[in-house]
């Protein structure tokens, strides 16, 4: 599939140029390995159902606390081992997997949405919408976030659309930031103003010609956001006042292992190394994302 | 006779790419006399910088010294410990460079970036240091100069802060200064005024100067012989006078006749065809061959040898194979 | 010139004109003047030089010119119509009459379009053409500019320094455009480029009859391809003539500078001691009296110190803005 990148010929340039970001993103084996964890960890929550041995909020009273298969005092039936209720510990991972991802993906979608299009406005049509936003933007910098996500869980109560907003709150700040910038420095760029003496109209300008230069350093940007955010969603449920105790999150699960860490040390460990090979991939990917996306860097 | 200042022999700096090996100067040989002004003139990706940087063995990864020698007073610096080669840096060897707002460091006044080139080097110090600093700064035309020796490199004009570069450059009264483009940057009042500055500077200390350029019309007013290069080679070496009213190789006869002459407008301006070759894959004979008026079929099948014609003249082409005298010049590095 | 809107305004007039123009800024305190009350017209197809050091206003002038950016004073004029007394909207269909090639085409062309792309916008944005017409044209204009049709889905990046100019004046010329002013076109290329790409201008000029402003800092360039040129320093024009007038017989005492100052090929050594004192100054300060006098190394009368030259016709359409220049020729 991948073309040899000496091999220009006229038909299919376009073809080669996309190719050769692909080549970029395939080359760096770091990247490639991180996308294809994730994929397995999406694959993981969406397909749940039918991976998970047994239904994870079920509990085993004859097998409380039991270690993992490979340990002496483990059993078979449960790989991972289970934790305080009982509950097998590999089914909450795998399913845990919904909320994590789930959560981040709908987090920074939307504070990446909001973010970068107010950081849009702000940027190009300046003025008091700059000013306005901006203030805000710095304002809401200065809350400590747990402070904040405490202040909305504690009045509403253990609800997802709150927990959504409460991570989103502060999130939109950093694509907001990182739009602003990118639209300051292109508004002024040669190409934009040629492209304003040609004619072209304000919806042109912005979304067709500064847009792009603005979209890559955001896709970064919220590959990197979703593993804060997974963090935080985590931190979140460890302290209690995240997920819903119903829904198996590896927040909770850290929390809930935590009293038992000496004695039935995976009932925090495993839901911990999840969050963090989870958070390693995202990250990673993100870096690789950083270099195949700027056009400039391919062939 | 004495020997010669500094002998370039067969240098060759390659630089590993990810497309492959490129080699940016390919077996560069010249020399330079004690007080003589050699330009090393050429257009973007000619290996001129590369050849000024390698001599100052500035060239980092993936840039490689694979090859060559080069003799600064008989000592060859492609082997010498790199500690002699700091010491030599800056003291002997001193090079300016095109952009001084990236060759300045822009967190430190002026004043400190001088006497700390006097002082790492034992020159002088403290107030002895500062003294100096302020003639200096005085001997390159910088108005004000003991005020001027605190001002941070953004608060001058481009054509102070090249000043100021070559004022470090000079400190330490080096044998040879490389001036890599110095002038580029500059519109052409100051260009004049800064080689006006380079010129006395050398009179005064007796400077040797290897000046890079890819002004043709500069040189003639300054320089005193001339290396044409060309896709890392050198294609054309001889005195200025001689280069400029007669060129031999076709790609500097090219360049002469590309060149719009002020005030002439009935002389018309004539391009060179073509671009240049990609070094990571050149042309099988001579690199000039594709664009060259003049090709011949041997051209293409192989690079023709340095022929070393009257005058102390080189010329990289097979034209020239009549008129040339014995063997190619210099001898290629063995062993 | 191209079919297209025929709404000649005045059959003799110049096609461009810029009329007490000036620009100012204001940088805290201080008020800088970049472009100081400044009269240019450039006569139907005419190609109209434009020199001066880094600072004095020339890329302004263009942008003025091009409506790009808003005079604080004056007008800009384009066959009669003036263009900085109408609105936006008003504005938006007539903005392709005045194009602009850029100094760095890298930074001009849109790193994430393809050449077609780029090309085609003006013609898209006109619209009236379909897809194919369009598709043609954008073959048609980069023959016209030397480049194949192989590259025309290349990304800039993809592109040498010359074949990104060429783009540049090919999207240019897809605007049919009535002035092209050309704010350091050559300055980024290595000479043997420069020559190429001066020679496609060179062919424009002659084939269409173009009407352009060609700003450069190089003097022999300029000389190569300007029927007049106008000289500006500080913001202001000081000496504005026939090509070979102002080359051959310049009269203000910064013309003089300059040319003395561009290095020749066959001029003999020793380098001639340069007639220009100092760098040159900030647009900051306005001293009274002439503003080169600061750098004149002319004896310098009363009249020097105390008065700002206006620029005035000597002889042949060429004009200077110098006390000394005046009484030397009577």
């Amino acid at each position: 599939m991948a073309q040899s990148l000496a091999d220009r010929r006229p038909n299919g340039e376009m073809a080669a140029a996309r190719l050769g970001t692909m080549r970029l993103l395939l080359g760096n084996r770091v990247a490639l390995a991180s996308a294809v964890l994730l994929i397995a960890f999406v694959a993981m929550g969406v397909f749940a159902p039918w991976l998970a041995p047994y239904d994870p909020n079920r509990q085993h009273p004859e097998a409380i606390r039991t270690a993992p298969a490979w340990q002496s005092d483990g059993n078979r039936d449960f790989v991972l081992g289970t934790d305080g209720l009982g509950r097998d510990l590999l089914s909450r991972i795998i399913y845990g997997a919904r909320v994590s991802i789930a959560l981040g993906v709908v987090v920074v979608l939307l504070t990446m949405v909001v973010g970068s299009g107010l950081g849009l406005l702000a940027g190009y049509f300046g003025g008091w919408l700059d000013a306005v936003l901006s203030r805000v933007a710095d304002t809401l910098l200065a809350f400590p976030f747990l402070v904040l996500a405490l202040a909305v869980m504690a009045a509403t109560g253990p609800n997802l659309i709150a927990l959504v907003l409460a991570l989103a709150f502060k999130g939109w700040v950093d694509f907001y930031r990182v739009s602003r910038g990118d639209v300051l420095a292109a508004r002024h760029a040669d190409y934009v103003t040629a492209a304003r003496g040609l004619g072209a109209s304000t919806p042109h300008l912005l979304f067709r010609e500064i847009l792009p230069n603005v979209v890559p350093p955001i896709i970064v940007l919220a590959a990197l956001r979703m593993a804060t955010v997974i963090i935080a969603e985590a931190s979140l449920s460890f302290l209690g006042i995240g997920v819903p105790p119903s829904i198996p999150a590896w927040g909770t699960m850290v929390a809930d292992g935590r009293a038992d860490i000496a004695a039935a040390w995976w009932i925090a460990t495993f839901p911990g190394l999840a969050i963090l090979v989870l958070v390693l991939s995202v990250n990673l990917l993100g870096e690789g994302l950083r270099d195949a996306l700027d056009p400039r860097m391919s062939l | 006779m004495e020997p010669p200042l500094l002998e370039v022999a067969g240098l060759r700096t390659r630089f590993d790419t990810y497309r492959g090996p490129l080699v940016a100067a390919d077996r560069v040989s010249f020399e330079l006399r004690q007080g003589e002004a050699l330009a090393l003139v050429g257009e973007s990706g000619c290996g001129k910088s590369v050849t000024a940087t390698s001599i100052m063995r500035l060239v980092r990864r993936p840039g490689l010294i694979s090859d060559g020698i080069v003799r600064f007073r008989g000592e060859d610096l492609l082997r010498l410990p790199e500690p002699a080669m700091r010491r030599l840096r800056g003291r002997r060897i001193a090079m300016i460079f095109q952009d001084p707002l990236s060759s300045l460091n822009p967190a430190l006044t002026v004043g400190a970036q001088i006497i700390e080139s006097l002082r790492v080097h034992g020159i002088a110090r403290g107030r002895e240091a500062r003294e100096r600093a302020v003639k200096l700064l005085t001997a390159v035309g910088i108005p004000g100069p003991r005020e001027r020796l605190r001002s941070y490199p953004h608060q001058l004009s481009g054509g102070m802060r090249q000043r100021v570069a070559i004022a470090i450059a000079v400190s330490c009264s080096p044998e040879l200064i490389i001036a890599d483009e110095p002038t580029t940057a500059l519109d052409v009042a100051l260009q004049a005024r800064i080689m006006e500055l380079l010129a006395s500077l050398r009179e005064e200390r007796r400077l040797s100067i290897i000046l890079i350029t890819h002004d043709l019309a500069l040189i003639g007013q300054f320089c005193d012989r001339v290396a044409v290069m060309y896709a890392g080679r050198i294609v054309e070496y001889a005195a200025v006078e001689q280069l400029l009213a007669r060129p031999l190789h076709p790609y500097t006869e090219g360049l002469l006749k590309c060149i719009p002459r002020l005030g002439r407008p009935d002389i018309p301006v004539t391009p060179i065809e073509g671009v240049v070759p990609d070094l990571v894959s050149p042309p099988p004979g001579c690199r000039f061959a594709p664009r060259c008026p003049y090709v011949m079929a041997r051209c293409e099948q192989r690079e023709p040898p340095d022929y070393r014609l009257p005058g102390g003249r080189l010329a990289r082409c097979y034209l020239r194979e009549e008129g040339s005298e014995g063997a190619p010049w210099p001898p290629e590095k063995r062993g | 010139m191209a079919a297209g809107e025929a709404r000649l305004m005045n059959g003799d007039g110049p096609m461009v004109r810029v009329e007490a123009v000036a620009r100012h800024y204001r940088l805290g305190r201080h008020v800088v003047r970049a472009v100081d009350g400044l009269t240019l017209q450039v006569m139907r197809g005419e190609t109209l030089g434009l020199v001066g050091e880094s600072g004095c206003g020339k890329s302004t002038l263009a942008r003025i010119m091009c409506c790009l950016e808003a005079p604080t004073e004056g007008r800009v004029l384009l066959e009669g119509l003036d263009l900085t007394a109408l609105r936006p909207r008003q504005m938006r269909p007539l903005r392709q009459r005045l194009q602009m090639i850029f100094q760095d085409p890298l930074a001009s062309l849109n790193p994430y379009q393809t050449v077609a792309r780029i090309v085609a916008l003006p013609l898209q944005i006109r619209g009236g053409l379909t897809k194919t017409a369009v598709r043609d044209r954008v073959a048609e204009l980069l023959g016209t500019v030397g480049l194949s049709a192989a590259q025309a889905h290349r990304f800039p990046h993809q592109l040498s320094g010359g074949q990104r100019q060429r783009v540049g004046i090919a999207r240019a010329l897809a605007c049919d455009p009535r002035v092209i002013v050309a704010d350091e076109p050559l300055a980024s290329l290595d000479v043997s480029v420069q020559a190429q790409v001066l020679r496609v201008l060179q062919e424009l000029q002659e084939r269409l009859g173009m009407t352009a402003v060609f700003i450069s800092h190089d003097l022999s360039v300029v000389s190569h391809v300007s029927h007049r040129i106008a000289v500006m320093y500080l913001g202001r024009l000081v000496e504005l003539g026939p090509a070979r007038a102002v080359i051959d017989e310049p009269r203000h005492p910064y013309t003089r500078a300059l040319l003395a100052a561009v290095p020749r090929i066959g001029r003999a050594s020793p380098l001639p001691p340069s007639l220009l004192e100092g760098d040159p100054p900030s647009q900051l300060e306005s001293p009274p009296g002439c503003h080169f006098r600061a750098r004149c190394r002319f004896h310098q009368t009363e009249a020097c110190h105390q008065t700002d030259p206006e620029l005035e016709t000597l002889e042949h359409g060429h004009s200077v803005a110098c006390h000394l220049a005046k009484r030397e020729i009577h």
